[in-house]
């Protein structure tokens, strides 16, 4: 048995406690069951926040990681998501970087011109619906400059909060624990309890950035 | 970029009397997390080891300190002192941050007394035997 110490990092992330996941390359969450009784109810939902714009070192909002449903049924509680935006009309005035609002918290950059005409852009926020996507093409609300007359046909993809249930039937075992990690994490993370206090709720970091471990 | 390392770590939270079964992994680190705002200044914390149970191999026996051997040519009949970390105002663990060692020769199972307070006394097993990472 050797030591591990100085290779990872490891916080308790049981809100509001939380973690500060940059300085790894991987990370962990890891839910443990250090009882002698099985854990047979409770939700947990992972949260994460980018930093506060006003202190690197300090989250800003938090809100659940959404996550991309593989594999099994979608929840029913999922909503929608924009995945991919296809141009349809290049609009006029717009120039690389300008930012569109098309509703519903979609907001598109744009990567590429021509002429003043979006031929590229980037999804800045995938925004966020419930139940019958909007009909295509979507025209823009709003941008940040003077470009007018773009629309767009966006793919809505089904997503659901990043969540775990414990039940009778999918208990987490006593004396034991269970391992996940989200794609595409914030810098900040967290999990949202709702159920049973005795679990411990840890995040580990590991291959460090600095030790190159 | 940030990959999974799921599977690869276990974690448990080791202030007694809870306690990591530490036995599945090659390697370990027991983590003294301080996620406040504010610094710790006080605070002595005992690493304690047990076997496990002459009854079930799973459950621990008896815990006691884990033992610190001297290095650096200690002087003959020196005794082993008990691993124990001691936080003071000299030695803080600061806000925001978190300290980690590791006993060397430690029991299968491995626990750490002292008052927690705001402190997560938490324990990470790594390298784990079963998957070979």
């Amino acid at each position: 048995m050797v030591s591990a110490a100085g290779t990872v990092l490891a916080y308790n992330v049981l809100s509001p406690k939380f973690a500060d996941i940059s300085p790894g390359i991987a990370y962990a969450l890891v839910l443990a069951n250090q009882t002698a009784g099985d854990i047979t109810s409770g939700t947990y939902t992972v949260q994460g926040a980018d930093a506060s714009p006003n202190d690197t070192c300090v989250p800003g909002s938090w809100a659940p990681l959404q996550i991309l449903p593989e594999c099994s049924p979608v929840p029913a509680v999922a909503s929608k998501q924009v995945n991919a935006a296809a141009i349809v009309a290049g609009g006029a005035s717009y120039a690389v970087g300008h930012t569109i609002s098309l509703g519903n918290g979609v907001v598109l950059t744009v990567a590429t011109v021509n002429a003043g005409a979006v031929t590229g852009v980037t999804i800045a926020n995938p925004g966020s619906i419930t139940g019958t996507a909007p009909v295509n093409p979507v025209a823009q609300v709003s941008s940040s400059g003077g470009g007018t007359g773009a629309t767009f046909n966006l793919t809505w993809v089904d997503v659901a909060d990043a969540s775990i249930t414990f039940s009778a039937q999918r208990p987490l075992k006593a004396h034991s624990q269970c391992s996940i990690a989200v794609a595409c994490p914030k810098q900040f993370i967290r999990i949202f309890s709702q159920g049973a206090t005795s679990l411990d709720l840890i995040a580990v970091v590991t291959r460090l950035r600095r030790s190159g471990m | 970029m940030t990959i999974s390392a799921a599977g690869t770590v276990l974690a448990y939270n080791v202030a007694s009397p809870k306690f990591a079964d530490i036995g599945v992994g090659h390697a370990y680190a027991i983590i003294l997390s301080n996620q406040t705002a504010a610094d710790i200044t006080t605070g002595t914390f005992t690493v304690e080891g047990a076997d496990a149970s002459a009854n079930d191999p799973c459950v621990p026996g008896t815990f006691a300190p884990l033992k610190v051997e001297p290095e650096c040519s200690p002087p003959l009949g020196t005794a082993a002192p008990n691993a124990v970390i001691t936080v003071d105002a000299q030695n803080p663990i600061k806000a925001h941050s978190q300290c980690a060692f590791a006993v060397a020769c430690p029991k299968q199972f491995v626990r750490v007394a002292g008052t927690a307070g705001t402190l997560d006394i938490l324990a990470v097993v790594t390298r784990l035997k079963r998957t070979g990472m």
